[in-house]
């Protein structure tokens, strides 16, 4: 446990997740202040410094949310590093197994990403309004955000202090290798590819003609299948071998760190994607840029997937 | 139409500090020119930082042109203050590395409004004021008349509704503060509101048509 928490990576990012978290403890500690106390029709001097308060209050917000988001980028960079230590890993897939908080963690860690994603546009439409229309919301928002941003801290110090440099753990070859079972849901690789494209055909058609719930619906069911088809088809392709399939060897540096790219288009652009259609769902608020951006964000995702089935096409006359 | 309703502002509230810059203000400013007289530390720029959108009030309502400006974020604010003020300052600040013309250009910079147009404006308000001639020189080549006349041009660029002048003639001398009040009184032809606040008495030797307000320690007097 020593050699995990005395490592520099750890040490950073225990060290900036909990100066994210004090940063939002003090927003916490304002915000049940503005949420007792707001009333936007008051011009009393209590009313003003609240006025006042939440605008520094929303920006500490924002703040440590999008350093939230980064830190996730820094967190799969860590459990790769400690590979070196843990028996058996490889990679980050072997070390996020290493106890049974790991993949909570990420997961956890995904979700709320994608909820401070919606925080923001939220709070984006509140300062944007002559009245702070979604003073209440977003702060009852925040704090349930919060809530759930405690749980993850929890598990970031539970996940690394119970990582055992003495145990042996499975990794990518046995975990996604044909003896570790196959495509979920069961799908071969042709069918899920066909899944892949029609559900992107889909969801731009469905955006360009504003069709919201089919956008949203095809947007959850690409998130998913996405996932599925990098592990299990466009990963080979990245690694040039059939029997890889792991999502965060392509995070190393044999691979150029691709897998930042891959997985940063994919879930940033769903992410954004999901956000912009609650926005118009349940605000009747266009965000056409942010449309757009997580748009162009997934094509560039199945572009770059797609990319490297062609590359390897070409450059071998097969395909794998 | 310019209305301040039950205004207070403290500075360091709650602190040993604590000082009362205005208290119970009520007003209500028309078209036209108005005075705003008192001593130093009376709390006149203060009244002129409120209306204009630089800061807030620490109670009370200030409304201009029916929207409740004390109350808006700070977004809106930039938007108000872009659009509806223009500001001339007792020490003009003025951009030093900018020519004259580039100083009057900078608060079109962000306005939605195609660079030709916004340079005949800058033309047209400096024209209006007398420092066309100048127009290419920087800031620190000019004398204190034309830097008044300078920032008074910014303040006009905008086609602003109000204009505030925050002791406007304290560094000039008689000549040239006889030149700004002939400006003034050609402003004062348009629909605007003019806010001075000032405590030099060559405005009372002048044949201007003005209402005053005098200020006494953060309070309305007669």
């Amino acid at each position: 446990m020593d050699k995990i928490l005395l490592n520099s990576e750890v040490i950073i990012y225990l060290l900036s997740k909990s100066l994210m978290m004090l940063l939002l403890f003090v927003a916490f500690l304002y915000s049940v202040v503005i949420l007792k106390d707001w009333d936007f029709n008051q011009f009393t001097p209590k009313q003003f410094a609240l006025e006042n308060r939440s605008y520094l209050v929303s920006v500490i917000i924002v703040f440590a949310l999008i350093l939230k988001s980064f830190l996730i980028l820094y967190f799969v960079h860590t459990i790769d590093a400690l590979s070196e230590f843990v028996p058996g890993a490889m990679c980050a897939a072997g070390v996020i197994k290493a106890n049974i908080y790991g993949n909570y963690l990420l997961v956890l860690s995904l979700a709320s990403i994608f909820l401070s994603f919606v925080w923001m546009s939220i709070n984006a439409m509140d300062i944007k309004s002559l009245d702070y229309p979604y003073m209440r919301l977003k702060t009852i928002f925040f704090m349930i955000l919060f809530v759930l941003l405690v749980v993850e801290y929890g598990l970031d110090w539970l996940y690394f202090t119970h990582i055992d440099t003495q145990k042996a753990v499975s990794c990518c070859s046995v975990i996604y290798g044909k003896v570790g079972g196959g495509i979920p849901f069961g799908l071969d690789s042709v069918k899920l590819l066909v899944l892949f494209y029609l559900l992107f055909v889909l969801i731009v058609l469905s955006v360009w003609m504003r069709y919201v719930y089919i956008s949203a619906i095809s947007t959850l069911m690409f998130l998913v299948v996405g996932y599925y088809s990098v592990v299990y088809f466009f990963g080979t392709y990245i690694y040039e071998l059939p029997t890889h399939k792991c999502p965060f060897c392509m995070l190393q540096h044999y691979y150029h760190y691709v897998g930042y790219l891959v997985w940063g288009l994919l879930f940033g652009g769903v992410f954004l994607l999901l956000d912009s259609l609650i926005m118009q769902i349940f605000f009747k608020e266009k965000s056409i840029h942010l449309t757009k951006v997580a748009t162009v964000m997934l094509l560039l995702f199945v572009a770059l997937c797609s990319g490297y089935v062609m590359v390897y096409y070409i450059k071998n006359g097969v395909f794998l | 139409m310019i209305q301040l309703e039950s205004v207070y502002k403290t500075y360091w509230q709650n602190k040993d500090e604590e000082f009362d810059a205005l208290s119970d203000i009520n007003l209500t400013i028309d078209e036209g020119i108005v005075v705003l007289k008192g001593i130093s530390g009376s709390g006149k720029s203060t009244l002129l930082s409120l209306i204009a959108g630089f800061d807030k009030p620490t109670s009370g309502k200030v409304i201009v042109d029916g929207m409740p400006i004390s109350k808006l974020p700070d977004l809106h604010l930039s938007a108000y203050r872009a659009n509806k003020i223009g500001f001339v300052f007792q020490h003009f600040n003025l951009i030093e590395s900018l020519s004259v013309e580039e100083n009057i250009l900078a608060p079109l910079a962000n306005q939605d409004i195609e660079i030709s147009q916004a340079k005949t404006k800058v033309q047209k308000v400096m024209q209006e004021v007398g420092i066309s001639h100048k127009a290419k020189q920087n800031i620190k080549n000019l004398s204190g008349g034309e830097k008044q006349r300078c920032a008074i041009a910014r303040a006009l660029v905008g086609e602003p509704s109000v204009i505030l002048c925050d002791e406007p003639t304290a560094n000039l001398d008689r000549e040239n503060s006889l030149k700004f009040i002939e400006i003034l009184k050609t402003l004062n032809s348009s629909n605007r509101t003019i806010i001075i606040a000032t405590h030099d008495p060559i405005f009372d030797d002048m044949r201007l048509e003005y209402q005053t307000i005098h200020i006494h320690s953060g309070k309305i007097g007669s």
